[in-house]
């Protein structure tokens, strides 16, 4: 089934996903910003990657006594989930200024 | 767009509405297309959800460090100086009775004790003296007999160190650093 079948399905369908959440999510971003789309999302993965590092890092420094080395790890995670929040509330704005 | 005529081009994933229903069908009532699709805004919640997840783990280490003193054990006699022999490991147990650790003479003359439990996976680290190592036999791991760091194989940190204290023909374990 190719995908421009599976979304009539999902829509026509009686069994199928109606959510008003499942229509909204096979709706595909607006044309030129599919690109912009995929780099948030990559963008956001490999910071969420470097946070997973850091965190192992800070394991291994707990775990070799130097317990106080760890702060400053603990800030950058921080600051990389400030700006995830920071982004999210930002969306939200947008979201607010396009829809009515 | 309307749904295919021809039962036959009718995809596996859709149910059956015939009177006779699929065997398989029965053992397996999930329907793909019914799951719940995951859109954009609901996937970056949840990546900041996990990052917030990731930074609460790395700020209750932060926290342990910062208060847990990993240092253990007292003030305790565990042998004579005369027991301690040029180029012969001398075996111990610190800071409690289950906790294997290892005494080494230098050629320089100085003493130095660590824990025997390998920091990869806990093994007991023994001293071979023809190459001058601490070695663990499980995964060929060797440390430094000076300093206690990692030479080779899987560990990366150093052995956990004795401090020692020399009070006349006494040797005192006084601590163990981490």
């Amino acid at each position: 089934m190719d995908g421009n079948n599976r979304r009539v399905l999902v829509k026509s369908q009686p069994f199928a996903g109606t959510s008003q959440a499942n229509i909204k999510a096979v709706r595909p971003p607006a044309p030129g910003q599919q690109a912009m789309t995929f780099a948030g999302l990559l963008t956001g993965i490999l910071l969420m990657g470097i946070q997973l590092w850091l965190l192992t890092i800070a394991l291994d420094l707990y775990l070799a006594g130097d317990g106080h080395a760890i702060w400053t790890l603990s800030v950058v995670s921080g600051l990389i989930f400030l700006g995830g929040i920071v982004m999210l509330i930002i969306l939200r704005l947008q979201r607010r200024r396009f829809i009515p | 767009m309307s749904a295919p005529k021809n039962s036959s081009t009718t995809t596996p994933n859709m149910p059956s509405n015939s009177r006779t229903p699929q065997r398989w069908r029965a053992q397996f009532p999930y329907f793909w297309d019914s799951d719940e699709l995951v859109g954009r805004r609901e996937l970056l919640n949840f990546t900041v959800m996990t990052s917030g997840t990731l930074f609460v783990g790395t700020a209750i280490l932060a926290v342990l460090g910062w208060i847990d003193n990993r240092r253990r054990g007292t003030a305790q006699q565990i042998a004579t100086m005369d027991q301690i022999k040029d180029n012969e490991p001398f075996y111990f147990n610190y800071p409690g009775p289950e906790d294997q650790a290892v005494l080494l003479r230098r050629p320089n003359g100085s003493l130095v004790a660590y824990s025997q439990k390998c920091t990869h996976l806990a093994c007991a680290v023994y001293y071979v003296g023809n190459s001058d190592k601490l070695y663990c036999p499980c995964h060929e791991g060797f440390f430094d007999p000076e300093t206690g760091q990692p030479l080779a194989g899987p560990p990366r940190r150093r052995l956990p160190q004795i401090v020692l204290k020399q009070d006349g023909n006494k040797l005192m374990a006084l601590e163990e650093i981490p």
